[in-house]
């Protein structure tokens, strides 16, 4: 593997804006790379080779011009195919949208092109941001590149495996219940899900719009604060997008954590953490301790009611938003010489799978006449006591620190049902029943050589305190600097 | 004590819009089942006089001045459609054929 590969984005882009590496030598090792190792991974739905040299090209030609370049200049990164790319198919991978060429560009895609971004292609993902293992895409499982065996976490499993195996220098995902995080704990990365409304949701596939998110996964805290900075921020196509100004992250790497306190919540504790990952965890909490911070214990009561609450939002708002899919502005129709609603019910039968399907049906469920009370309504005023514990949490605290998941990466095949397979998010779901902004790193390893992450929520728009723990803690360790070993290391 | 019967789940599989098999109805049955029993925990909050929740944040939409600006080209979002009439979507008949009479 070229040598260009193990440098963190942030350092690719500065050797590009000082011309001792091109754009397209990079971008060329990255697509070899992704030609020689990727059909072993199933990491990318679909690879950009022509868009991805364009770009790099005329990064290259800025750059022996003299020309001023974005802050992502040449830098290859990979976006999970839930956000839409014009003129380059989008599938949120389900069969229902294959063959979807968007005539439009979403908001997050046109930032980090005007920024000189390369993107490489389109990365794996559970159908339409459904699941939590990357066992639901439609097209292929994706794997984890630590071991082939176990799943890359989801719903942005590919965009996890991929930075992991070096076969991009970042990715973007999304993070609905914990898509982001729960994948960047099981490869061993920086997942970093932003306040809800800090970046733009315009041009993502919806999955429950009250709690998506688009954010970055990187190998280090810079780069996700690299990436950060150049996709967050007002945006006049999403209504919900916060036009508060955008932070210099990368600054806020710099600083120490002293004086910082850091709360740990008896309910994200517990008998169902893997020994390994408490200790872990634990272990990581006290190098933050030693490097100046303060540990208080706190109590968040309603985030026990997490998943119930969630999964009844969640759904419901997933029915109404998958409604859009009806076979006649896009994607595959069948049944077209019936009568309209049986067009509409054979086109949706066919077209998604069956973790979609159980997702829509549930929201229907609780939003149905007779339930909605019982149900929709009663989830909406436990997501407001959830809130109100973290306000309260957050009066005394500047960042909550807890196992991102209970387990490493599990094998393939191990959740035999929805149930099983929803617990795998159970620490991750309250931050996006509270809007709040949390990130995940590695902070080891288990017996089997598998990641671990530790999770840090912080109050809204706190993502600053986030990526200021994440690299001071990342300056003291070095986990964050152990690839796999896939495909051939440098 | 089951609670979701087959009958249910073709009746939320037709609100739903989703052609379901024997097979399908038979599992979704056996999930949803499954899934709502976690749900019934929420029984046990005490939500009396607590608001639901309507934006995470507390803030309101931001909206933008009505002004005439560029749209999608046509030829272009009409690509992506199964199938169209000039510039219009076409779909199948509401009513099956032989039962408008």
């Amino acid at each position: 593997m070229s040598e260009l590969l193990s440098l963190s984005a942030s350092e690719q882009a500065r050797r590009i804006a000082e011309k001792t590496v091109s754009a397209t030598e990079l971008c060329d090792a990255y697509l070899a790379r992704i030609d020689a190792n990727d059909a072993d991974l199933g990491s990318y739905l679909r690879v950009d080779h022509e868009g991805a040299r364009a770009q790099a090209h005329a990064v290259d030609a800025a750059v022996c011009a003299g020309d001023s370049v974005g802050p992502l200049a040449g830098v290859p990164i990979a976006l999970k195919d839930l956000l839409v790319t014009e003129s380059l198919e989008t599938t949120a991978g389900s069969k229902i949208l294959e063959g979807w060429v968007p005539p439009y560009e979403g908001s997050v895609v046109r930032k980090l092109r005007s920024a000189g971004a390369v993107i490489l292609g389109k990365l794996n993902l559970d159908e339409f941001a459904m699941g939590s293992s990357n066992e639901h895409s439609a097209f292929r499982p994706c794997k984890n590149p630590w071991d082939l065996g176990r799943v890359p976490g989801g719903s942005s499993g590919g965009s996890a495996a991929a930075v992991s195996a070096s076969l991009c220098a970042m990715s973007l995902g999304t993070d609905t219940g914990g898509s982001i995080r729960q994948p960047a704990s099981f490869c061993g990365l920086v997942g970093l899900k932003p306040t809800y409304g800090r970046v733009s949701r315009h041009g993502l596939i919806a999955y429950a719009s009250s709690f998506d998110q688009i954010g970055p996964l990187a190998t280090c805290a810079e780069d996700a604060a690299l990436m950060l900075e150049v996709i967050a921020g007002g945006d006049i196509l999403d209504a919900t997008c916060s036009t508060e100004p955008v932070p210099a992250y990368q600054a806020a790497c710099k600083r120490d954590v002293k004086g910082l306190v850091i709360g740990i919540a008896k309910e994200m504790e517990g008998e169902d953490v893997d020994t390994a990952v408490s200790a872990a965890v634990a272990a990581a909490i006290a190098e933050l301790e030693s490097a100046g911070a303060e540990v208080r214990r706190i109590s968040l009561p309603h985030t026990r009611y997490s998943l119930p609450t969630y999964y009844l939002l969640a759904t419901a708002e997933a029915s109404s938003n998958l409604a859009r899919f009806d076979g006649v502005r896009y994607g595959k129709r069948k049944g077209n010489e019936e009568a309209l609603q049986n067009m509409y019910e054979k086109t949706r039968g066919a077209g998604f799978g069956a973790e979609v399907k159980t997702r829509i049906m549930l929201g229907t469920f609780a939003l149905r006449a007779g339930y909605y009370d019982a149900y929709y309504k009663k989830a909406q005023q436990v997501r407001t006591l959830i809130a109100d514990d973290f306000r309260k949490a957050f009066a005394e605290v500047d960042v909550i620190a807890s196992p991102t998941a209970p387990t490493t990466a599990f094998p393939f095949g191990a959740k035999k049902t929805p149930i099983d397979m929803y617990k795998a998010d159970v620490f991750t779901l309250s931050c996006n029943l509270a809007g709040l902004p949390g990130l995940s790193m590695n902070c080891g390893f288990d017996d089997s050589g598998m990641p671990i992450g530790l999770q840090l929520l912080a109050a809204p728009m706190q993502e600053e305190t986030l990526l200021q723990c994440a690299a001071a803690y990342q300056r003291q360790t070095d986990w964050h600097t152990r690839r796999p070993n896939f495909g051939g290391q440098p | 004590m089951s609670r979701v019967t087959e009958e249910e789940i073709r009746s939320l599989g037709e609100l739903s819009r989703l052609a379901l098999s024997d097979s399908e109805v038979e599992t979704l049955k056996r999930d949803l089942e499954s899934i709502l029993e976690h749900m019934d925990a929420l029984a046990e909050v005490d939500t009396t006089g607590v608001q639901p929740m309507t934006h995470v944040l507390g803030t309101i939409g931001h909206l933008r001045s009505d002004e005439v600006c560029e749209s999608l080209a046509v030829e272009e979002v009409f690509a992506a459609s199964p199938e169209r009439t000039e510039d219009c979507f076409d779909v199948p008949a509401i009513l099956p054929p032989g039962s408008n009479k």
